[in-house]
């Protein structure tokens, strides 16, 4: 019995491992707030470090996954409170712009919202980043974002007519591919889907959603 | 008694079916992970689009030019203005300075990046009869490269109160402006800690000392709803200064920015 148990435990460590998990938390990863008076580089910076912990999913040691789940909303409204205090200053920064609607997108994701909620987040989103398009007309990384809210909100029309712009344009990215993927094979056509997937993997930048392509071509 | 393992009152299809649905959950249909915002190009700010120059009192080695050594630089400075090539510092701040201290202002201007280039001049004859004077003029880069250097002969009129032919100063602003050449954007092909390498060299027109702003591309695309074309967008991510130059390449020295990458573009002044 004790050697299928052992089986069980490995099998299931390896699952777990698969679906991902990052290193651990250190206390000097914890970012410090922004105040009013700091300099446009030091709040975008600090904004960011808020940003990049509300993006990790996997809680760090001591949280539970409900706990994560609400300091990563409060990491969210930091990281916003920091590129609000940047459009203080400089009311068209479209990175500042753009990275808002980016952490509202990123709520979106979270496992207890309402489909409501969830929307309201995708919807705040795409004001975000259409205001940032309009301070920085026609910019490429733009359109992707306004394409991935559309194709988070199941608006995969509107989303693969961004996309395709993108790709006539002559925009490279992984991420594109890995979303033009996706939206084809909701929309049943897995042919197609593949080869944008493995388009994908082939472009490898980042290295991180070549991984998510490649179990897509497998 | 003996303990029995909790896990082995769970029946096996159970089990399995636990198992099953851990894999499912990797592999269904999820969401592509999300991706951070690339961070835009660290723009700069720079003084001036055009090659700016500034230029200092003449040197007096014949001891007989008087005020014409602060005159003749005054206008040559309008003269250059109206020529408009180039941009001019202006010379209230330089004028009547010793040697050293305009060699500390002007150190500190380039520094500054507020000019490109310094235009100096040396009264080495003067001749009270034929009134008549010669002047060895030189245009310096940032880096100290000769841009241009010629002797000029000036003529002048009057004993105590003299005053220098206009006619003889604007033909040095224009030999001073053509020696500053026009020369089409080129493209940074590489770049090395505060070094660049240009994919054009004399063979464009481009010289030594020539200064430059590079500017970043930002990618746009037509709208994809109406398919208006964009407008082309830069930033400007560095200024550099040539400092060497082959027929088909040329390098160049950063002075501000780190921004840098190939095939970004050089706009000379």
């Amino acid at each position: 019995m004790a050697p299928r148990l052992v089986r069980f435990s490995v099998l299931a460590s390896f699952l777990l491992l698969s679906c991902g998990g990052p290193p651990s938390l250190r206390q000097a990863d914890f970012p410090v707030n922004c105040g009013k008076g700091q300099p446009v580089e030091e709040l975008l910076k600090r904004g960011n470090a808020h940003r990049d912990l509300m993006l990790r999913e996997t809680p760090p040691p001591h949280f539970d996954s409900e706990q994560w789940t609400e300091s990563r909303k409060i990491y969210g409204t930091r990281a916003r409170a920091c590129y609000r205090l940047v459009l203080d200053t400089q009311r068209d920064n479209g990175y500042a712009l753009l990275n808002t609607g980016f952490t509202y997108m990123v709520e979106s994701t979270f496992p207890d919202l309402t489909p409501e909620l969830r929307d309201h987040a995708l919807v705040t989103a795409t004001n975000y980043v259409q205001q940032a398009l309009a301070a920085q007309q026609s910019d490429a990384q733009h359109y992707y974002y306004l394409g991935e809210i559309a194709a988070r909100r199941g608006q995969c029309d509107k989303a693969l007519r961004i996309f395709n712009a993108l790709v006539t344009g002559h925009w490279s990215y992984s991420h594109l591919y890995a979303w033009m993927g996706y939206c084809l094979e909701l929309r049943g056509n897995s042919k197609e889907a593949k080869g944008y997937y493995q388009k994908a993997v082939d472009l490898s930048n980042p290295v991180g959603i070549a991984e998510w392509a490649r179990s897509r071509v497998e | 008694m003996t303990m029995t393992p909790p896990l082995n009152t769970v029946p096996r299809s159970l089990l399995l079916l636990g198992v099953g649905v851990m894999l499912w959950g990797c592999s269904s249909l999820t969401l592509p992970p999300l991706t951070i915002p690339l961070p835009p190009r660290n723009e700069i700010q720079i003084e001036s689009y055009k090659f700016r120059v500034a230029i200092t009192d003449f040197m007096d080695q014949t001891g007989s030019a008087g005020d014409l050594i602060k005159a003749i630089p005054d206008i040559l400075t309008t003269a250059l203005f109206k020529l408009d090539r180039i941009d001019l510092y202006e010379r209230a701040p330089l004028r009547g300075l010793s040697p050293q201290d305009a060699n500390t202002k002007i150190q500190e201007l380039m520094d500054k990046r507020m000019i490109d280039g310094v235009i100096t001049g040396a009264v080495t004859r003067f001749t009270g009869t034929q009134k008549t004077m010669v002047i060895e003029l030189r245009l310096l880069s940032r880096n100290q490269a000769v841009m241009y250097a010629s002797d000029h002969t000036l003529t002048f009129q009057g004993r105590r109160v003299m005053e220098v032919n206009r006619g003889d100063v604007t033909a040095i602003a224009k030999a001073v402006s053509a020696a500053i050449p026009t020369v089409p954007d080129i493209e940074v092909t590489n770049k090395i800690v505060n070094r660049v390498t240009l994919d054009r060299g004399s063979d464009a027109g481009l010289i030594e000392g020539l200064t430059g702003y590079v500017q970043a591309r930002r990618h746009t695309i037509n709208n994809p709803e109406t398919g208006t074309a964009p407008n082309p967008a830069y930033v400007i991510v560095a200024e550099i200064v040539v400092e060497q130059v082959s027929p088909d390449s040329a390098i160049g020295r950063i002075i501000i920015g780190e921004d840098i990458q190939a095939g970004d573009i050089v706009r000379f002044k």
